[in-house]
C-alpha cells in the first residue's frame, strides 16, 4: 500500500487522529507520518515514531519473529505504537529496552506495585493447586515472595 | 442511570474552589491498568473485550472509593449521550469512536471515574477543581488499591504496570493541570513559557487532549514520561512547573493593568460581555472566547454580571453535546447557536 499522502513511498505506519471532534486514521509512510505528528502537537507520538523508525537498536538480531502469547510481530509494533499483551513485553525485551532508554530516559520501575494482600494471593494459589494449575500455582508463589521482600 | 440528570450535578471541577483556581481550571490525574489475562484493547477480539468490561465493572461495584457509581456500557447509550461524556471529560473520542464493549464508571461528583477499553482495559481517572494533583494522587492510587484486590492486573516486576503503548508504561500515571493563560497569551509570552516547559520533562497542548484547538486560551500541562521517577516524584514535577505558570500569569495580567493597556483590557472585557449578553448566535469557539475574557476580567475583580461559578459552568454547558442535552434532541450547528446565545443571555441576566 502506497502512503495516502505522498503516494509516493510504501506506508508504513497507521496514524490515527482526532481533530475537531472527527477520528479519521491514514496509511502513511515514515517522512510523512513524521509530519503528522508533529502536525498533531504529540510529542509522544513523534518521539515513538522517531524510534520505531530506524533511531532505535535494531531489534532483528535477539527478538523472536512473534509474541508467543498473542502473536504480535515486531513489525506490526513499529506500525502501530501497540503492544498485543502483557506478555509481549517479556517477548520483545531486548529490543524495547533501546526503545524505553530513548524514549522514557530510563528502564526501571521505582513507584507502586500491584496490592494484593497476601491472604488473597494465598488464596488463589490454593485455588490454582488444588485445579492442578501449576504454573498459576508458580506464578503466585513468587508474587508472595516478592511481596514478602518489598 | 438517565444521562440528562447529570446536567443538573455540579461536577467538582467547574466549581472555583480548589487551589490557585484563579489560573488552575481543574486538574486530573490518571493511571492506565491492565488485566493479565486479556490482550490489549487495540487488539483484543470482541470476547475478550467483553470479558475485560464485565471483570472491572464487576470489580469497581465492589470498591468502596466508587460507592454509588454509575456504570455505563457506551453501546447502550446514544451518540448524544457520548458526546456528553466526552465533553464532561469523563470519556475519550478515541473511547466513544468504537462504543462496542467500551464503558465507563462514574463515581459521586465526576471525581473518580474509569474508562473501561479505552488503549488500557482500565484508565481510572480523578478530577477535581484547582491545583490539586497530590490530593489527586492519593484518591486515584487508593481506588487502584481496591481495583487490584480482586483484578490481576498486568504488571512487571522491572518495568511496573504493563500498557498497550509503551508511552505509559512504568507508573501508567499522567498528571494534568488545566491552566487558563490569557495574560501570557495577551503579552506574546504564552508560547515562550510553554515551550520552556519541555526542558523540564512537560508538555502542553490545547483544552480537550491531542489534536484539539487551544479554546479561550485554556491550555493542558502534563507530565511526559510515565517511567523511572515515582508516582510522587511525577506528580511534584508537574505541581511545581504549575506553580511556576501561575506566578507567571500573575505577573503577566497585572502589567497588563499598567498605563494605557488597562484600557485595552477593559475595552477587551467588556465587549466580550456585551456579545455573551445580547448575541442572538454564538458558535461554541466564540463563546469560549469571551468566556476567558469574562474570566479574565473576574480574576482581575472586576464588577461583571456573572460570577466564576457561572463563568466556569457557561465553558462546560456551551459546548455542542451539553447545548444538545439540554434540549433533549441532535441540533444541527445553526440551531446549537441559537439555543447557545440564548442560554448565554439567561445565565448572564439571572
Amino acid at each position: 500500500m502506497l502512503c495516502a499522502r505522498c503516494k509516493k513511498k510504501p506506508a508504513q505506519f497507521l496514524i490515527k487522529n482526532i481533530v475537531d471532534n472527527q477520528v479519521s486514521e491514514a496509511h502513511l509512510c515514515l517522512d510523512c507520518a513524521h509530519g503528522a505528528a508533529q502536525e498533531s502537537v504529540a510529542p509522544a507520538l513523534a518521539g515513538l515514531l522517531s524510534l520505531l523508525g530506524g533511531a532505535a537498536p535494531a531489534p532483528r538480531e535477539k527478538a523472536p519473529a512473534k509474541c508467543a502469547s498473542c502473536g504480535l510481530r515486531w513489525t506490526d509494533f513499529r506500525k502501530t505504537g501497540f503492544l498485543g499483551c502483557p506478555a509481549c513485553y517479556d517477548c520483545f525485551a531486548v529490543p524495547l529496552k533501546g526503545v524505553l532508554q530513548e524514549m522514557q530516559g530510563a528502564v526501571r520501575h521505582s513507584g507502586k506495585r500491584p496490592a494484593r494482600s497476601s491472604a488473597d494471593l494465598r488464596g488463589r494459589l490454593d485455588a490454582a493447586l488444588k485445579s492442578e494449575n501449576y504454573e498459576e500455582a508458580a506464578r503466585l508463589r513468587d508474587l508472595i515472595r516478592k511481596g514478602r521482600a518489598a | 442511570m438517565i444521562l440528562s440528570a447529570m446536567l443538573r450535578v455540579k461536577m467538582a471541577w467547574a466549581r472555583p474552589t480548589g487551589p490557585r483556581h484563579e489560573v488552575v481550571l481543574s486538574s486530573r490525574l490518571r493511571l492506565a491498568r491492565n488485566l493479565r489475562a486479556h490482550p490489549f484493547p487495540p487488539r483484543a477480539p470482541a470476547e475478550e473485550l467483553k470479558a475485560a468490561l464485565k471483570a472491572v465493572f464487576k470489580a469497581s461495584a465492589a470498591a468502596k472509593s466508587l460507592e454509588s457509581a454509575a456504570r455505563l456500557e457506551l453501546c447502550e447509550v446514544s451518540e448524544v449521550d457520548r458526546e456528553f461524556l466526552v465533553e464532561r471529560r469523563l470519556a475519550s473520542r478515541l473511547l466513544i469512536s468504537e462504543p462496542a464493549h467500551r464503558g465507563v464508571v462514574v463515581g459521586e461528583r465526576e471525581v473518580l471515574s474509569i474508562m473501561v477499553n479505552e488503549e488500557d482495559h482500565l484508565r481510572l481517572q480523578g478530577i477535581d477543581s484547582g491545583l490539586c494533583l497530590e490530593d489527586l494522587l492519593g484518591k486515584v492510587s487508593a481506588l487502584d488499591d481496591e481495583l487490584a484486590q480482586t483484578l490481576d492486573l498486568a504488571f512487571h516486576p522491572e518495568l511496573g504496570f504493563e500498557t498497550a503503548c509503551p508511552t505509559n508504561v512504568g507508573t501508567g500515571l499522567r498528571a494534568s493541570a488545566l491552566v487558563h493563560l490569557p495574560g501570557l497569551a495577551l503579552s506574546g509570552q504564552v508560547n515562550g513559557v510553554l515551550q520552556s516547559l519541555g526542558a523540564a520533562g512537560l508538555i502542553a497542548r490545547g483544552h480537550y487532549g491531542e489534536g484539539t484547538k487551544v479554546l479561550g486560551d485554556f491550555y493542558q500541562v502534563s507530565n511526559a514520561r510515565s517511567l523511572g521517577p515515582s508516582e510522587e516524584d511525577l506528580v511534584s514535577g508537574v505541581s511545581k512547573a504549575v506553580e511556576e505558570l501561575v506566578r507567571a500569569e500573575s505577573k503577566a495580567r497585572t502589567e497588563l493593568l499598567r498605563g494605557l493597556g488597562k484600557s485595552r483590557l477593559e475595552d477587551m472585557v467588556f465587549r466580550s460581555v456585551g456579545s455573551l449578553e445580547h448575541a442572538r448566535l454564538m458558535t461554541y469557539e466564540e463563546a469560549m472566547q469571551h468566556l476567558s475574557a469574562m474570566r479574565l476580567g473576574l480574576s482581575l475583580g472586576w464588577e461583571l454580571p456573572a460570577d466564576l461559578t457561572t463563568v466556569n459552568e457557561l465553558t462546560v454547558l456551551s459546548q455542542p453535546g451539553h447545548v444538545q442535552m439540554l434540549a433533549g434532541k441532535e441540533l444541527d450547528a445553526g440551531d446549537r447557536d441559537f439555543l447557545r446565545a440564548t442560554l448565554l443571555r439567561g445565565k448572564l441576566k439571572s
